[in-house]
C-alpha cells in the first residue's frame, strides 16, 4: 500500500508541493506568532529588580490587605505608598549605613514619557552603571540611565513637579528595562522631593527591624523587597501592547492558515478522485482508499508542520525586530523557542491538513466504483451539504455575537482584539459558502463575458464545470479582502466613535494636561484655579480598591479624584443610577458595567483603599452608562490618596471672556512642563494617533495573514493548472489559439476572484455594519469612512496575483497535445 | 460440459437521470451465465450493456432486482463487502482502459493482489504479462504504451487474481485485427484450459464468433441469443436488431 501511495505521489508532485508548501508556511507563520505571544504573555523577569543588591527595604505599608471571596487575607500593591516617617528615617541612621531613596517625575527633554528622578547615591544597589562620564558632581548635573553617550557634556531641560530646571549631563549609564531614571545630586534630590520614599539600610536586619518598630514602617527583605517596586510584574505591563497585537495576530493567522490548509488538502483530494475511483474498480474498499490517502496527507503534514515550526523559530526575530522598532514592544523582549507553542502549531498545521483531506476522502471513499469513474469524470457539486452547514452555522454564529455587542457588550465593538471574533466569524462563513456563489456571479458577469465570443460559454462552462477548483481559488480571495476590508473599515470606525464618544462627554474649553506621564505642580494649579471668568477642574487619577462588608474585595476602579462641581462644569457623564446633584464629601460615582461588575448598586456603602493605602468610606451615589472610555469613577477631590493631578480642565464662564481667559492660561503654564490645548485640538491629536497606531497595528497583524493568503491563491492555481492540461488540447485541437486559450484561463480566474470579491464585501458589509450599531448606541451618530485606498489595494493584490499566476502557471506548465492514458 | 450458473440476474432494471431526462438503461433483465462458459453481450449503442457487466460485477447497483454471484447475492452486501468479494471473485476489463497512470505496467497488474493484502510474486505478475506479448512492457506506464498495449495490461491485471469470473466491456475495441485476434484465442484458450467463466461485451462479429453463445440486448432487454456463433450469423442478427430501431 506504502508503495502506491508513493508511486501516485509522484504523479501528483505540483499538488503535493503546493500543499506542502501552503501547510510549511502555514505552520511557520502560525510559530512565529504563537511563540512570541508566548513570550510576550510571561513576565519576563523575576524578583526584585531595582533593589536586587539592597540588604534591606524600609517603606512606609506598602500594600493593603483586603479579604478574597473565601475570607483570605489578600495583599494589593499600592501605587503610591506614603513617604517614610522623617521619625523612621531618624531612627534607621543609628542601624548603620542607609540611604535614602527617592523618586520622583523628571523629565529630560525629548525623553522618554516615564522618566523617574533618584538620587545619586542609590545607583549603587540599583543595577545602574556608568557607560560615560562621571557622577554629579554638583547639584547642577545629572546622569541620564539609559541615555546617548553623546548626551555627555551638553545641557538638557529636566521638567519636575517643581517646574523646568537646567541641568549638564554628567554622565550616561547603562539602559535598566524597568525604569528610565534620571539621578540627580543627592542634595537636588532632596531639594526637588523633600519626602524619602524609602531607606535601604545595609546595617543588622535585627537591628534594623528594631529601630522603625512603632513607625509604622515596613522593613522588606528578600522576596519582598520588591513590592516597593514601581513594576512588580516583571515587566508584564510594558509587553501589554505586544501581547494584543501578538494575540490578534495569533488568531487571525491561525484561522486564516487552518482554513487555507484544509481548503489546499481537501483540493488535492478532489484532484485524485479519478484515480481513488480507479483503485476502487480494482477492489480497493473504500476504507484503504480513505486510508492511503490519509496516510499520505499525514506524512506530508507530519514533515510540512514540523519544517515550519523550524522555519517559524526562526521568523520570530523578524516579528520581534518589527515590534521593538515600531515601540509594540520593549527591546528587551527576548523570544525563544518554547516547546508548549511549538508542539500547538505543529498540531494546528497536522489536524488541518488531516481534517481536509479526511473530509474528502471520506465522501469519495463511500461512492460506487462505476459512480466514483463516472463523476471523477463529470460534473459534481462543488457545494457540499457540510460545506453548507459549517458555513451556515459560521455565520449564524457571527450574526448572534455581533447582535450580542450591539444588544449589550456594546465596548467591545471599540477594540479590534476584542471584537475580531465577528469578523473572523462572518468571512468565515461567507468563505465557505462560495461555490454557492459562483452561478451568480457568472450570471452577472454576462455581459462582459459575451465580449469573449464563444468564449464565454467556455468560460461559463469551466467555471461550473470546475467548480471546486473555482471554490479553491475564491476562498482565500474571500479571507484575505474580506477581513482587510471589515478590519480596516471597522478600525477607522472605532477610532471615528472612540473620538465622538470623547467629544460628547466633555463641555471643557481648554486642556491643560502634564507632559508626558508626568504630574502638574501645584504651583500651576494655584495660578490655573487663579484665572479669572473661567471654572477649573483639576483631575487626579487615584486608582481606587474596593471592599465591601468585611473587607471583601470587591474591585480595582480607575477612578479620578474631582470636586464635585468641578465635575459637573466640565464633563457630562449619562447617568442612569442616583444622582450627580448633591454629591456630598463621600460620593462614588462609577459606570454602570464596572458597578455590575464589583456587585454594587447605588446607594451602597463601601470602602475605598486610595493609591497610598488610605481607607475611606463612600457612598455610591450615581452610576454612569459605560462609553468609550470603558471604566471610570469619580471621588471627592480630597481623597488623592497621594496622587497627583494630571489634567486639568477649564471652562469659559458664562458671559467670561473667552480671549483673555486662553492668555491667562497660557501665561500660568510659560515654561511649565504642563501642555495646553483647546479640548477639540486635543482630542484631534489624539484621534490623529490613535489611527496611526492602530493602523500600523492593523496593517501588521493582517499583513501576514493577507501574505498567506496571496500565496494561497497562487498555490491553488499552480496546483489546478495540471488538470487543464486535457480541456485545454482540446481547445487548441477544436482551433483556440494559444492567446485565446490563456484569455479563457485568465478570465475563469476572474470569475473565480470576483466571486469571491462579492462575498468578501457582503461579510465586511455584515461585519461593518453590526459593529456600527453598537457603536452607534454606545456614543450616539459619528462619521464613518470606508479606507478604500487599502480596500482596494488588497483587492487588486488579489486579483493580479490570481490572473498571473493563472497564466503563467498554465503556459509553462500546459503544452501540446494530452498525454495518453489518462 | 458444465451446467452450474455462475451469475444470475433476475428481473434488473437500472434507471438514470432524474425527473426530465430519465433513462432506462436496463428493464427488468433476467439471465443466468453459466459457469465454465464464454458469453458475449451484443447490442445497439446505449442498448444497456455496459450496464448490464456493472451491475452483474457488482460495481454499480441495480434499482430493482436480484444480482447472485456464485450463491451470493449482491445487494444486500456492504460497500466493503461488495468489494471483497469482487476483488477474490471477478475480474473486469473496462471499456476505456482506466489503468493508475503513475504506475507502471507491472505495478498495475500486481495492484489488485496489493489491495487484497497479498504479497504478489513477481514470477505470477510477470506471467500474466508474458501471456499477453508485454514482457517488454513490463516497467512501462500507461501514458507510455499504445492503446492495445494498455488493453492487454488491463486484462492482465484483471486475470491476475485468477477471478471465477471474468467481465470485460469491449476488450478489443481499441485493438486492430490480428492483436484483437490473439486477445480472443487468449480468452478462448482459458475458458477451454482453466475452466474460465468469461462474460464479454463486444460490437466486433468477429470477436463474437469466439464465445460459445451470444446474448443480444436492445433497448435494456434481452433480444435473444445465439448458440454456436459465426461472424456471418452474428452480423445478421446485428444489423437487423439496428434496423428495427
Ligand atoms: N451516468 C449516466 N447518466 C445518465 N445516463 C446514462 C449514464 N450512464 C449510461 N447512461 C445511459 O444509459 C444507457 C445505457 O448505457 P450503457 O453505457 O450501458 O450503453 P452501452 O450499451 O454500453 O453502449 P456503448 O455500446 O455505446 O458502450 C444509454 O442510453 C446511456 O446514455
Ligand atoms: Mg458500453
Amino acid at each position: 500500500m506504502i508503495r502506491i501511495a508513493l508511486a501516485t505521489l509522484r504523479n501528483r508532485a505540483a499538488s503535493y508541493a503546493g500543499a506542502f508548501l501552503a501547510l510549511t508556511l502555514g505552520t511557520a507563520i502560525i510559530a512565529m506568532t504563537a511563540l512570541t505571544l508566548a513570550a510576550v504573555s510571561s513576565a519576563g523577569f523575576h524578583g526584585p529588580q531595582r533593589y536586587a543588591q539592597a540588604p534591606a527595604v524600609v517603606t512606609a505599608p506598602v500594600t493593603l490587605t483586603l479579604k478574597d471571596d473565601d475570607g483570605d487575607p489578600r495583599e494589593f500593591p499600592l501605587s503610591r505608598p506614603k513617604p517614610l516617617s522623617p521619625q523612621a528615617v531618624q531612627a534607621l541612621s543609628g542601624t548603620g549605613r542607609t540611604v535614602p531613596d527617592r523618586t520622583f517625575s523628571a523629565q529630560v527633554t525629548g525623553g522618554p514619557d516615564d522618566q523617574v528622578g533618584h538620587p545619586w547615591s542609590t545607583a549603587a544597589f540599583t543595577p545602574y552603571r556608568l557607560v560615560k562620564g562621571h557622577a554629579p558632581a554638583s547639584s547642577r548635573e545629572i546622569v541620564v540611565g539609559g541615555g546617548a553617550p553623546e548626551l555627555v557634556g551638553g545641557t538638557v531641560r529636566v521638567a519636575t513637579g517643581a517646574g523646568f530646571g537646567e541641568y549638564t549631563v554628567a554622565g550616561v549609564t547603562a539602559p535598566a528595562w524597568f525604569e528610565h531614571a534620571v539621578f540627580f545630586a543627592d542634595a537636588e534630590a532632596a531639594r526637588l522631593s523633600p519626602q524619602v520614599n524609602a531607606v535601604v539600610a545595609y546595617g543588622p536586619a535585627a537591628s534594623v527591624r528594631a529601630a522603625v518598630q512603632g513607625t509604622g514602617a515596613r522593613v522588606l527583605t528578600g522576596g519582598d523587597r520588591l513590592l516597593a517596586e514601581r513594576d512588580q510584574n516583571g515587566g508584564r505591563d510594558q509587553l501589554r501592547d505586544a501581547e494584543g497585537m501578538a494575540g490578534t495576530s495569533m488568531m487571525l493567522v491561525a484561522f486564516v492558515v487552518v482554513f487555507v490548509v484544509i481548503a489546499t488538502f481537501a483540493f488535492v483530494v478532489e484532484q485524485r478522485r479519478r484515480e481513488m475511483a480507479l483503485l476502487r474498480t480494482v477492489g480497493a474498499t473504500p476504507g484503504q482508499v480513505r486510508r492511503m490517502v490519509l496516510a499520505e496527507a499525514f506524512l506530508l503534514a507530519v514533515l510540512a508542520s514540523a519544517l515550519g515550526c523550524a522555519a517559524g523559530v526562526r521568523l520570530t526575530g523578524v516579528l520581534r525586530g518589527w515590534m521593538v522598532d515600531h515601540g509594540v514592544a520593549p527591546s528587551w523582549l527576548q523570544v525563544d523557542a518554547r516547546p508548549v507553542p511549538l508542539v500547538i502549531s505543529f498540531f494546528l498545521g497536522l489536524l488541518a491538513a488531516v481534517i481536509g483531506t479526511a473530509v474528502v476522502s471520506w465522501r469519495a471513499g463511500r461512492v460506487r466504483p462505476a459512480e466514483a469513474l463516472r463523476e471523477a469524470a463529470g460534473r459534481r457539486r462543488a457545494a457540499t451539504p457540510v460545506r453548507l452547514v459549517l458555513g451556515g452555522v459560521l455565520l449564524a454564529l457571527g450574526v448572534q455575537k455581533s447582535a450580542a455587542v450591539a444588544g449589550g457588550d456594546q465596548v467591545s465593538a471599540l477594540s479590534m482584539q476584542n471584537y475580531l471574533f465577528v469578523p473572523v466569524l462572518l468571512v468565515g462563513g461567507c468563505a465557505l459558502l462560495t461555490p454557492l456563489l459562483v452561478r451568480p456571479v457568472l450570471a452577472a458577469l454576462a455581459w462582459p463575458l459575451r465580449r469573449l465570443g464563444a468564449g464565454a460559454m467556455v468560460v461559463r462552462e469551466g467555471a461550473l464545470f470546475a467548480g471546486r477548483r473555482t471554490a479553491a481559488v475564491a476562498t482565500p480571495v474571500v479571507l484575505a479582502v474580506g477581513l482587510g476590508a471589515a478590519l480596516f473599515t471597522a478600525q477607522d470606525a472605532a477610532n471615528a466613535a472612540n473620538a465622538a464618544g470623547l467629544r460628547a462627554g466633555s463641555s471643557a474649553d481648554y486642556v491643560l494636561s502634564a507632559q508626558g506621564d508626568g504630574e502638574i505642580g501645584s504651583a500651576v494649579v494655584d495660578r490655573v484655579r487663579a484665572v479669572k471668568g473661567a471654572t477649573v477642574a483639576v483631575y487626579t487619577p487615584a486608582e481606587v480598591r474596593l471592599s465591601g462588608d468585611g473587607d471583601r474585595y470587591l474591585g480595582t476602579l480607575s477612578a479620578f479624584a474631582v470636586d464635585a462641581g468641578e465635575l459637573a462644569a466640565t464633563r457630562r457623564p449619562a447617568v442612569v443610577g442616583g444622582s450627580m446633584g448633591r454629591l456630598g464629601g463621600d460620593f462614588l460615582v462609577l459606570d454602570r458595567d464596572s458597578a455590575r461588575e464589583f456587585g454594587v448598586r447605588t446607594g451602597d456603602r463601601v470602602r475605598a483603599g486610595l493609591p497610598d493605602g488610605t481607607s475611606v468610606p463612600l457612598r455610591v451615589a450615581a452610576q454612569t452608562r459605560t462609553t468609550v472610555t470603558g471604566e471610570i469613577g469619580y471621588v471627592p477631590a480630597a481623597f488623592t490618596g497621594g496622587a497627583r493631578p494630571t489634567q486639568i480642565e477649564v471652562k469659559v464662564a458664562a458671559g467670561g471672556d473667552a480671549t483673555a481667559v486662553a492668555a491667562a492660561l497660557r501665561a500660568a503654564v510659560r515654561d511649565q512642563p504642563v501642555r495646553l490645548s483647546t479640548r477639540a485640538s486635543l482630542l484631534d491629536a489624539e484621534q490623529a494617533e490613535q489611527q496611526r497606531k492602530t493602523r500600523l497595528a492593523t496593517g501588521n497583524v493582517f499583513g501576514i495573514a493577507l501574505a498567506f493568503a496571496l500565496l494561497a491563491i497562487a498555490n491553488t492555481l499552480v496546483m489546478a493548472a495540471p488538470d487543464r492540461r486535457r480541456e485545454l488540447s482540446a481547445l487548441t485541437l477544436a482551433g483556440a489559439t494559444r492567446r485565446t486559450t490563456l484569455t479563457f484561463v485568465a478570465a475563469e480566474t476572474v470569475v473565480a476572484t470576483v466571486a469571491g470579491v462579492v462575498l468578501a464585501g457582503a461579510a465586511a458589509a455584515a461585519v461593518v455594519a453590526g459593529q456600527r450599531a453598537a457603536l452607534t448606541s454606545l456614543v450616539g451618530g459619528f462619521p464613518m469612512t470606508v479606507p478604500w485606498t487599502s480596500v482596494l489595494a488588497v483587492t487588486a493584490l488579489c486579483a493580479v496575483t490570481a490572473v498571473g499566476t493563472s497564466v503563467v502557471a498554465t503556459r509553462l506548465l500546459v503544452g501540446g497535445p494530452a498525454p495518453r492514458g489518462e | 460440459m458444465k451446467t452450474d450458473v455462475m451469475v444470475r440476474i433476475s428481473q434488473v432494471s437500472k434507471t438514470y437521470g432524474r425527473r426530465d431526462n430519465r433513462v432506462a438503461a436496463l428493464d427488468g433483465v433476467s439471465v443466468a451465465f453459466p459457469a465454465g462458459r464464454f458469453t458475449a453481450v451484443m447490442g445497439p449503442s446505449g442498448s444497456g450493456k455496459s450496464t448490464l457487466l456493472q451491475c452483474a460485477a457488482g460495481i454499480d447497483r441495480v434499482d430493482a432486482g436480484e444480482v447472485e454471484l456464485a450463491g451470493t447475492a449482491l445487494n444486500r452486501l456492504s460497500e466493503s463487502a461488495l468489494t471483497k468479494l469482487r476483488r477474490d471473485r471477478i475480474g473486469f476489463v473496462f471499456q476505456a482502459f482506466n489503468l493508475v497512470p503513475s504506475l507502471t505496467a507491472r505495478q498495475n497488474v500486481a495492484l489488485p493482489l496489493m489491495l487484497a493484502g497479498r504479497r504478489p510474486k513477481r514470477r505470477d505478475v510477470d506471467a500474466a504479462l508474458d501471456r499477453l506479448g508485454l514482457a517488454e512492457r513490463r516497467r512501462h506506464r500507461p501514458g507510455e504504451m499504445s492503446g492495445g498495449q494498455q488493453q492487454r495490461v488491463a486484462i492482465a491485471r484483471a486475470l491476475v487474481t485468477r477471478p471465477q469470473v471474468l467481465f470485460a466491456d469491449e476488450p478489443t475495441g481499441a485493438l486492430d485485427s490480428r492483436s484483437s485476434r490473439e486477445v480472443m484465442t487468449l480468452l478462448r484458450e482459458l475458458v477451454d484450459r482453466e475452466g474460465q467463466t468469461i462474460v464479454m461485451v463486444t460490437h466486433d462479429p468477429v470477436a463474437a464468433s469466439f464465445a460459445d453463445e451470444v446474448l443480444f440486448l436492445a433497448d435494456g432487454r434481452i433480444a435473444g441469443s445465439l448458440e454456436a456463433p459465426t461472424p456471418d450469423l452474428v452480423a445478421a442478427r446485428i444489423t437487423k436488431l439496428e434496423g428495427e430501431r
